[in-house]
């Protein structure tokens, strides 16, 4: 009986991942498989061309930027998010929840709008190049739009709460007597935090890291709207392809591709964060 | 469990700095809904003439009828099966368990465009029309992992036998878990289906994609209207949706205050 | 919160059973067709490329309702339908794709060709459909220069202005590849529709050059001129009358080396579902007041002569919307590139990278 009860559970979830998971990725494979010809017909000779034309080196240099532009943003958060989560978890008191629904409230605006409203801020004769020039803090307008920073920018602010909230959560668990045992023995708050604190938070830092990390590099909104053509990430070529080019083959290649990466990056943090770990 | 000493100036400094980051366009998201200019760049004066023609644009309020629709939908089939799926995998031991529980991350590691250009060439080679059904059962994929994982580790989390106790009392599975389980974790859930609620309010991507005729969801209308840049209607519908969110987590954070749910 | 525990639980199962009978309702509805969906049609078009009335006049007038779907570039209508996405009675195709469209299958003949006396001379015999039994011209313009005039000064009317890279990183290309890359071709002396592929790379050499000077490629470079992030843009011209709305120093100038022409068409899909709702349309806009409202409404012109009666004087005195006689010399269709295309992708593709 219990048995049955088991897979019952787990069927849905299951069936629902092959389903609509599994076979579409399987079909993505399959399309990579066969070059497009002449006039929007695919070719019936599969072959391994796309993925050559993948692995090129102008598309080597747009992937690796998606990978810095990941890792800044990634790093961005972690500055920004960690000290906010700890003073929450720690100093929030009755108003944890109420702190913590602020910092992702954001989010019930639209996406495509709040990044338009970065352009507002930004722009030439934006809020900030105002009130930068008025504090006689610059004298000409800073560009701040269509660049590198702009893009991580908007990066970071669509990532922060994904960042902050796992950081959060393993700060909460935490057990203040194993801090308050570090005091007692002499330590000071800082050699407390770094001894103690932040070493039982890793966890949540991977986690939020990773979170950060992995679906940056897939990003392509930010870059769309903030960026420039110097700025492309891998997530913009991809829509170029299926979209712009109609080369659903190769958009289906470059697509695989950007999920090895992903794949691996994500190994490869497991990996190192396990070292840490012991 | 609460620290005594106040916090050091400075993380409260940083805190207040990040909220300003977080707030910064949605002020001005807000700010610009009034503008007597229609652009986005400059404050001329103050007006509440859009949200007139808000009223007016049923393109805009039939998507935001739609966007409704789709997350709801999609939240309640999402958190049912992700519910479903952690108990099992929390609770029980069976073959394949690591293979089932890795499955819950699958979705992270798909880019959200490989996604929705997956499930659009899968809609189409099975000839299933696109429409309001194909994004529901498309915004359901990348949030059961989520929700799964959620729950699974408010699960774990959860001390004493209290559901073998039941058991051993006679108690039918389904009995434990309706007045023992689920009132410990439900506010688990519950958190996880507001925020799955707003991932797929504000989904674009994968929308994008596996919309059909008659499913224009709010962000996909935004997007087409985005032509001549965000106009002062745009932000007025933007802040009314804040608005209905905060009355909804307000709502929601009385509930969570509720003495009779301290018993978690 | 006991009892509202116990109600939420008992009534998930029979929800989730309820869903699972409605979609699939729904699913067999949609596929299968419904008794109600005799009058409906499904409509696909540029954003912001219609009348405010015009849909409600004519669900008013025919008693046809109206599903109304809009795209922001050409390529996502074609990709759409050339992947298989059925549904969609009507759509809104520029010149150049429709006998790409033709080719691929994707759009139907209509049951008679349109009476083409209403049109203006130039569009009764298109090149792209000259039996006008495929498609019906529904909005057309010209590709230019928009600029800020307080910043760009002398006035442009070559297109040296725009690649030059006078001004900095202040200027943006459409983010269509037979536009950009067709006024690059045109600045370095060619055809703006040439196949050729040593042509072809000298444009892209222009490009490439001008790159640095490139905000972004973007169909949406009003926004930018509007907040003077830019001061210098490849533009369809009827766009830069709504900027003009909001920025009154936005300008337009069609350079002396000529430029393009456009025209967008209405055309049924192979695959749609209310044909007759679709023609239905099309007879609805040949009337003049219509199309004047249309033009009125988004500041492209109508390809209907007897419109101008109803045309806004200020739009018909405009040479954004009705260019003179002399600057439309100058302007040529873009052509079908036929097996050119390809070619033109990977260039575009080079250039965007």
């Amino acid at each position: 009986m219990k048995r049955y009860l088991v897979w019952g559970l787990v069927l849905p979830f299951v069936l629902w991942n092959l389903t609509f998971v599994i076979v579409p990725l399987f079909i993505v494979l399959y399309q990579s498989l066969y070059p497009m010809g002449p006039d929007y017909t695919v070719t019936t000779q599969a072959s391994l061309a796309n993925f050559r034309v993948a692995f090129s080196q102008a598309n080597l240099e747009v992937m690796g930027r998606s990978a810095i532009y990941a890792g800044a943003t990634t790093i961005a958060c972690m500055l920004l998010g960690y000290p906010l989560a700890y003073y929450i978890a720690v100093y929030g008191g009755r108003m944890r929840s109420q702190l913590l629904i602020l910092v992702v409230l954001p989010f019930w605006t639209s996406y495509l709008v709040r990044t338009f409203s970065w352009i507002t801020l930004l722009q030439t004769e934006g809020v900030i190049n105002r009130v930068l020039q008025a504090l006689h803090l610059i004298t000409e307008p800073l560009q701040m739009l269509n660049t590198h920073f702009s893009v991580i920018l908007g990066l970071t602010y669509g990532f922060l709460p994904f960042a902050t909230l796992p950081i959060y959560v393993s700060l909460e668990n935490q057990d203040r007597s194993l801090v308050e045992a570090a005091h007692d023995l002499g330590a000071t708050p800082s050699q407390a935090f770094w001894k103690v604190v932040f070493p039982l938070s890793l966890p949540g830092v991977i986690s939020g890291s990773l979170i950060t990390f992995v679906p940056a590099m897939g990003d392509f909104v930010s870059a769309d709207i903030l960026g420039s053509p110097r700025t492309q990430m891998i997530g913009n070529l991809i829509q170029q392809q299926f979209l712009a080019l109609f080369d659903w083959p190769m958009g289906s290649a470059l697509s695989l591709v950007l999920m090895l990466l992903m794949v691996t990056s994500m190994a490869l943090y497991v990996m190192l964060a396990g070292d840490r770990h012991a | 469990m609460r620290e005594q000493k106040p916090s050091p100036w400075w993380l409260r400094l940083h805190a207040l700095t990040v909220y300003l980051f977080l707030y910064a366009p949605i002020f001005v998201l807000v700010l610009f809904s009034f503008n007597t200019d229609r652009r986005n760049s400059s404050w001329r004066g103050f007006t509440v003439d859009w949200y007139h023609e808000l009223w007016q644009d049923e393109l805009l309020l039939r998507a935001l009828f739609n966007s409704l629709k789709v997350a709801c939908l999609a939240t309640l089939v999402s958190t049912v099966i992700g519910t479903m799926a952690a108990l099992a995998l929390s609770r029980y031991e069976f073959r394949g368990r690591e293979t089932v529980g890795a499955l819950a991350y699958l979705p992270m590691m798909v880019p959200e465009i490989v996604m929705g250009i997956a499930l659009l060439t899968f809609f189409i080679k099975l000839g299933i029309q696109l429409s309001i059904v194909t994004v529901v059962l498309s915004h359901v994929v990348f949030s059961v992992g989520y929700v799964t994982v959620t729950v699974r580790t408010r699960l774990a989390g959860l001390q004493g036998n209290l559901e073998e106790a039941a058991a051993d009392l006679g108690a039918t599975p389904w009995t434990t878990f309706r007045l023992i389980t689920l009132p410990r974790i439900l506010p688990g859930i519950m958190s996880c289906a507001l925020l799955a609620f707003t991932l797929f309010f504000d989904d674009f991507v994968i929308t994008y994609f596996t919309a059909g005729i008659g499913a224009t969801t709010l962000p996909l209308q935004i997007y087409s209207m985005l032509k001549f840049g965000v106009t002062p209607e745009i932000n007025a519908i933007s802040t009314i949706m804040l608005v209905f969110t905060i009355c909804l987590l307000a709502l929601w954070s009385r509930l969570e205050s509720d003495p009779k749910t301290l018993g978690r | 919160m006991r009892d509202r525990t116990l109600r939420i639980a008992a009534l998930r199962p029979t929800r989730r059973q309820f869903l699972q009978a409605a979609s699939l309702l729904s699913l067999g509805c949609f596929s299968g067709g419904c008794v109600d969906d005799l009058k409906i049609l499904n409509f696909f078009n540029w954003s912001l490329y219609i009348g405010p009335n015009t849909v409600k006049d004519f669900e008013k007038a025919s008693g046809i309702r109206v599903n109304y779907e809009q795209f922001s570039s050409a390529d996502v209508m074609f990709a759409k339908l050339k992947i298989g996405v059925t549904g969609y009675d009507l759509v809104v195709t520029p010149d150049y794709m429709l006998r790409r469209l033709i080719r691929q299958k994707l759009v139907r003949k209509f049951p008679k060709p349109v009476p083409s006396e209403s049109l203006y001379e130039r569009l009764r015999k298109p090149p792209w459909d000259p039996g006008l039994e495929w498609s019906m011209p529904y909005l057309w313009g010209t590709v230019g220069i928009a600029y800020l005039r307080d910043k760009v000064v002398p006035a442009p009317d070559s297109w040296a202005s725009l690649f030059e890279g006078k001004y900095g990183r202040r200027v943006t290309m459409l983010d269509e590849k037979r536009d950009t890359l067709g006024s690059a071709l045109i600045r370095a002396g060619f055809s703006g529709n040439s196949v050729k592929p040593e042509e072809l790379e000298k444009a892209k050499q222009i490009l490439l050059d001008q790159k640095q000077w490139v905000r972004r490629y973007t169909s949406d470079f009003i926004d930018d001129l509007i907040r003077h992030e830019t001061y210098l843009a490849l533009a369809w011209s009827g766009d830069v009358h709504s900027a003009v709305a909001s920025e009154p120093l936005v300008s337009y100038a069609v350079p002396q080396e000529g430029s393009f022409f456009f025209v967008d068409n209405l055309a049924i899909p192979a695959s749609a579902p209310h044909p007759e709702a679709a023609m239905e349309f099309i007879h609805y806009y040949l009337q003049p007041e219509v199309a004047a409202g249309v033009t009125n409404g988004c500041g492209y012109a109508n390809p209907i002569e007897a419109s101008e009666k109803w045309v806004r004087p200020e739009l018909l005195s405009d040479p954004l919307t009705y260019p003179s006689k002399e600057t439309m010399q100058r302007l040529v269709f873009q052509e079908d590139l036929g097996a050119g295309e390809k070619l033109w992708d990977s260039i575009w593709e080079e250039v965007k990278r």
